[in-house]
């Protein structure tokens, strides 16, 4: 009888378990997530110190997610070599991501922030997979290679 | 009869020449009286700042002196009157400053109010290094003077006030001002001085060197920027009103609030992420910016560009109104007001359109009181128009940027 109720109880948790494991691409959104937060209150916490404690919350998020990713190539770097390979990835959501924290409340380029999913893949390979490295390049390539976010919104008026 | 008529208009023409004659004198005695008091006052803030010991000083007044014949009075963007008067150092082995000048203005109870400004090179023939210091001695704002704006770029904060080149190895201990809470921009300037850019600057008192009121709720005078003593047309443009649109208010709140950023301060109530029912982290397509709040209800066709690829539909990024016509007088509840103004970037400063409201409260002449902002990801609140966080743009009607003069706001109205 108690084999049976640990059995059934097994059973009956596997759909939650199920809803809570997370697909790469919700892991990576994450990543990303963990990455920007951090960026954002770094800044903040300088000068708002209150903020001090939600910085280094997300920055151990950041790092142990990137742990997590680099200690395990056989799923990670096998996803990531997969759609390299097939050059697209399989996901639902939407084609691009933000990959760095600029105030939304100004204007910004998104050219400059944000990144195809297959991009994102060849990021993490490159740095963490390729280079060892433990974070993520905080700006991305176009970032870099326009010299800094000259974007404002636009309006026309034909 | 003609030659009487003659004399008759000669007669009225000398009483008009001596009535007018009159009238400027007493116009010209009234200005040349409160030039007067403005100079006593700045040499009276002089003689305090120039023996005022103690601290580190990263200017000692006390090593140059006034050439009080340089004086020159310029308005500032209120209209009020300041004076320039060059420094200069007592002797050579204080000279490495190319250019150096007190602007001092008089304001509460008729009390001085003044800042130092040095800048490397020349200013009236080339864009140069430039830093402000209190009359105490104490850097306040560096930056860079460019010459073909006539403004400051670059500015910070000086003193662990303002951004930070490193935020994350910054000592959160240190000074605080009040004046940034974030990282600096790609230049190194100051995102919350007007996006590293200071047309005019609003300075704290000087702690010591102000005898009187301090007036802490009462917004601190503005000093114009520019070398203001010699070569002429150094102040960025009037605020004079262009069009009958806003006026200035009587107070402002939520500039001053939210000069150190949103977060914690307002409701952020439409994240662009949010998670999703299997604990995913998805963009949330119900965020919606400022733009959206402003124009998509009243004219959804306006509406040409968003982050939809990001997976925000609602989080406008172009827009064209060809079916909104420019407003400037007589301003109506659902006009949208456009807020422009210059920006700083890794490589110089930008100009353009920051900011979206729609108008909510007109006055009995057709000035908009309040308009009501989205902003950015938090919530949305009601302002007075010209009452924006800093970097929103300017308070006053017109901005300059490269020599050009620009609106601060544009008023339009559905077709």
């Amino acid at each position: 009888m108690k084999v049976l109720i640990t059995v059934m109880a097994l059973i009956f948790s596997m759909p939650l378990i199920a809803q809570k494991k997370l697909s790469i691409d919700a892991e990576f959104n994450y990543l990303l997530h963990y990455k920007r937060s951090f960026e954002q209150y770094r800044d903040l916490s300088v000068k708002r110190p209150e903020f001090a404690a939600k910085r280094d919350s997300f920055k151990t998020a950041y790092d142990d997610m990137i742990k997590k990713i680099k200690d395990a190539p056989e799923i990670y770097l096998t996803h990531i070599d997969r759609a390299i390979e097939k050059n697209k990835v399989e996901y639902d959501g939407p084609i691009k991501v933000f990959y760095d924290y600029f105030p939304t409340h100004l204007p910004f380029d998104p050219e400059l922030h944000s990144l195809t999913r297959l991009e994102l893949y060849k990021i993490i390979k490159k740095h963490l997979f390729e280079k060892n490295a433990n974070a993520l390049p905080e700006k991305t390539e176009a970032y870099e290679k326009a010299g800094g976010d000259k974007g404002y919104y636009t309006k026309d008026f034909d | 009869m003609k030659l009487m008529n003659k004399h008759i208009i000669l007669i009225l023409l000398i009483c008009l020449a001596g009535c007018q004659k009159d009238n400027f004198s007493i116009e010209e005695s009234l200005k040349k009286q409160q030039e007067e008091q403005l100079i006593q006052a700045a040499k009276k803030w002089y003689d305090v700042n120039s023996l005022s010991k103690g601290g580190d000083k990263d200017i000692d007044l006390a090593l140059y002196a006034p050439d009080w014949s340089t004086s020159q009075i310029t308005e500032n963007f209120n209209g009020v009157d300041i004076l320039n008067v060059q420094i200069r150092p007592k002797n050579d082995a204080n000279n490495e400053i190319g250019y150096a000048e007190v602007s001092v203005m008089l304001y509460g109870d008729d009390n001085p109010y003044g800042v130092i400004k040095t800048y490397e090179g020349n200013p009236f023939v080339e864009t140069t290094a430039f830093r402000m210091f209190r009359g105490t001695g104490e850097e306040i704002v560096t930056g860079e003077y460019y010459k073909p704006s006539l403004g400051i770029r670059k500015a910070k904060m000086s003193g662990g006030a303002g951004c930070s080149p490193n935020p994350g190895g910054s000592d959160p201990n240190r000074p605080q001002s009040g004046a940034g809470d974030g990282p600096c921009n790609d230049d190194g300037s100051d995102p919350t001085i007007d996006g590293g850019t200071i047309p005019e600057v609003i300075v704290p008192p000087p702690p010591g060197s102000n005898p009187g009121n301090p007036g802490t709720n009462i917004p601190f005078p503005s000093f114009p920027t520019g070398p203001g003593t010699v070569g002429g047309g150094t102040n960025p443009p009037q605020t004079g009103q262009t069009s009958k649109t806003d006026k200035e208010p009587t107070a402002y709140v939520w500039r001053d609030k939210l000069y150190k950023g949103f977060e914690g301060i307002l409701k952020h109530v439409t994240p662009q992420f949010v998670e999703g029912p299997d604990g995913e982290l998805i963009s949330n397509s119900e965020a919606y910016n400022c733009h959206y709040h402003a124009i998509a209800e009243k004219d959804p066709a306006a509406i040409t560009g968003t982050l939809e690829d990001m997976g925000m539909p609602k989080w406008v990024t172009d827009v064209n109104l060809k079916n909104w016509d420019k407003v400037s007088s007589d301003v109506k509840i659902g006009d949208i007001v456009i807020y422009n103004g210059v920006s700083s970037s890794r490589s110089g400063p930008i100009h353009g359109w920051k900011h979206s409201a729609v108008v909510t409260k007109v006055d009995s002449e057709g000035y908009a009181i309040e308009v009501s902002s989205k902003m950015g990801e938090y919530e949305v609140i009601k302002h007075h128009p010209r009452d924006i966080p800093p970097a929103y743009g300017d308070t006053g009607s017109t901005y300059t940027f490269e020599g050009k003069t620009y609106p601060s706001r544009e008023y339009y109205r559905k077709k």
